[in-house]
């Protein structure tokens, strides 16, 4: 990523202005407080470093990604099935969308203490929470999109007698394919961050847990390095894993 | 149009309505009609053009009555038939190439790569897009696109080829180049060709037989027009504008 923005020169001026920018003003903040409320730039990078290779970063790491992958997972099978039955059957439209509405209005925190009074402090809260809040935000995303079908498409396949795998395959599944990796991209991005507040909590291990044993030792430091570290591995699974097979699968996009 | 068999057009006791509002396009609508040649459907918006090639094709079912294209061997409308339909609009899918919107419709049981690979450079060429194939949607022009849509109906060798106002939506400068090409199209095919227009010169130009109907609730055939020109020379239906008599012979109906 660096090697193309350093070769694409002048055309990235703009993106390495803002990230001078935000280190620029995280410097100057830091200079006028103690060390030990917001240290600098290079010391917390220093420390991000030497935790992303830390072997206790790789095991509570692993923990998060999990819990994030499971939730996402269940919050996407299920938002998609309540988007197509909420298409096809106008009653189960009315059912659903006060319950999306709520869902909706509910803060991750308020949904985190209920999951822990319900499931206790270890188990399925964190799953469970997840998912919870992810539906109705995915449910936005793909009920339009299965609502509004294109009917002249299917038209085509019925009036050149396309058999129903081939209809599907070819013809819907690509219709629906933007709005699948906007669900994932969306899904993923917000789920490792309410994971985290979970982990926070509700368990004893994973990244959040790890945040609130540094913040318990009052190290700003310790907080920052694992958020930051954890959050420079989702955006590499977001741009080099799901980037990069969005970019195969939607390569008529560029045309 | 090297249409060997007789190919006829039964329309019989045809009703067709729609609610909310409630349209009578057709009550009781009779007409038969041999396929000597290209049929174009002629008429004003909102008189049921759309409507009867849609019952044609079985996209849509009558309230009543039957409408039916047999030849000797039966039905060949409908579910039952092998057609190949142009839409208004070109429908085309914006992640396929044009080589693979033309191939995805190709019969599914043809599976040689190479004779897919014929079946698609032959209607291409039929519809002059040749070197194509390649290409998206998106880099089209709205008259390649048509092409395209053209080049789809074509590629199963279809008994019966359905075009619903295929140029409505095109400038008169491509319109006109593509009548000439698709009419040079329907005389190398064997299916029986049935359009519909509200132009008198695309349907002097493209057909034998042209069934003019009459706006109304319901509409209804005010009569067929046959018109025997020979248009294999024509290049441009301006310059050579041998279809005056025929065009105000179609007028002289609307205007009546």
């Amino acid at each position: 990523m660096l090697k193309k923005l350093v070769r694409r020169g002048p055309a990235n001026v703009p993106t390495l202005l803002a990230i001078f920018f935000i280190l620029g003003l995280w410097q100057l903040v830091s200079i006028s407080t103690p060390s030990f409320l917001l240290p600098g730039p290079y010391a917390t990078l220093k420390e991000m470093l030497r935790t992303i290779i830390s072997q206790e970063f790789l095991i509570h790491s692993v923990y998060t990604i999990r819990r994030v992958i499971i939730s996402f997972l269940v919050a996407f099978f299920f938002a998609n099935l309540i988007a197509i039955l909420s298409s096809v059957f106008s009653k189960a439209e009315k059912f659903w969308r006060p319950i999306v509405i709520i869902g909706l209005a509910i803060p991750a925190v308020i949904a985190t203490f209920i999951g822990v009074v319900v499931f206790g402090s270890r188990g399925p809260v964190s799953v469970v929470v997840v998912s919870a809040l992810l539906i109705p935000e995915l449910f936005l995303i793909v009920y339009p999109v299965y609502k509004n079908l294109k009917l002249e498409l299917s038209e085509l396949a019925k009036v050149f007698a396309i058999s129903r795998v081939r209809y599907y395959k070819q013809i819907v599944v690509p219709q629906l394919l933007p709005f699948l990796f906007s669900m994932i991209r969306f899904g993923i991005n917000v789920g490792w961050k309410i994971t985290i507040l979970t982990e926070v909590f509700s368990h004893n291990n994973g990244v959040g847990y790890k945040i609130y044993y540094y913040f318990g030792l009052f190290s700003i430091k310790g907080v920052l390095a694992w958020f930051l570290a954890f959050g420079l591995i989702m955006a590499a699974i977001d741009y080099l894993i799901i980037g990069k097979i969005e970019r195969r699968l939607l390569t008529y996009e560029k045309h | 149009m090297k249409n060997i068999n007789k190919t006829s057009l039964k329309i019989s006791r045809l009703s067709k309505l729609f609610e909310y509002p409630e349209v009578v396009v057709f009550r009781n609508l009779d007409l038969e009609l041999e396929l000597t040649g290209p049929i174009c459907i002629f008429g004003p918006s909102g008189c049921g053009k759309t409507t009867l090639l849609r019952l044609i094709a079985g996209l849509s079912s009558p309230n009543a009555g039957s409408v039916e294209v047999v030849d000797s061997q039966g039905k060949i409308n409908g579910a039952e038939g092998k057609l190949g339909f142009v839409f208004q609009e070109p429908r085309l899918l914006p992640w396929k190439s044009v080589y693979e919107n033309i191939s995805l419709v190709l019969d599914e049981t043809i599976k040689e790569p190479s004779e897919i690979k014929k079946r698609v450079d032959k209607a291409m060429a039929l519809a002059k897009i040749k070197g194509y194939g390649k290409r998206f949607p998106a880099q089209l022009s709205g008259g390649e696109k048509q092409r395209v849509a053209i080049a789809r109906a074509l590629v199963n060798n279809p008994r019966l080829i359905l075009l619903d106002e295929p140029f409505a939506h095109l400038d008169e400068f491509t319109a006109t180049k593509l009548r000439v090409d698709l009419g040079r199209a329907i005389r190398k095919i064997r299916g029986c060709v049935i359009f519909s227009t509200h132009n008198p010169l695309e349907a002097a130009f493209l057909a034998n037989k042209i069934i003019v109907f009459s706006k109304g609730n319901p509409s209804r055939v005010k009569k067929v027009i046959r018109v025997e020109l020979d248009k294999k020379r024509v290049d441009n239906l301006y310059k050579d504008f041998i279809f005056r008599k025929a065009v105000q012979k179609i007028m002289k109906e609307i205007f009546e």
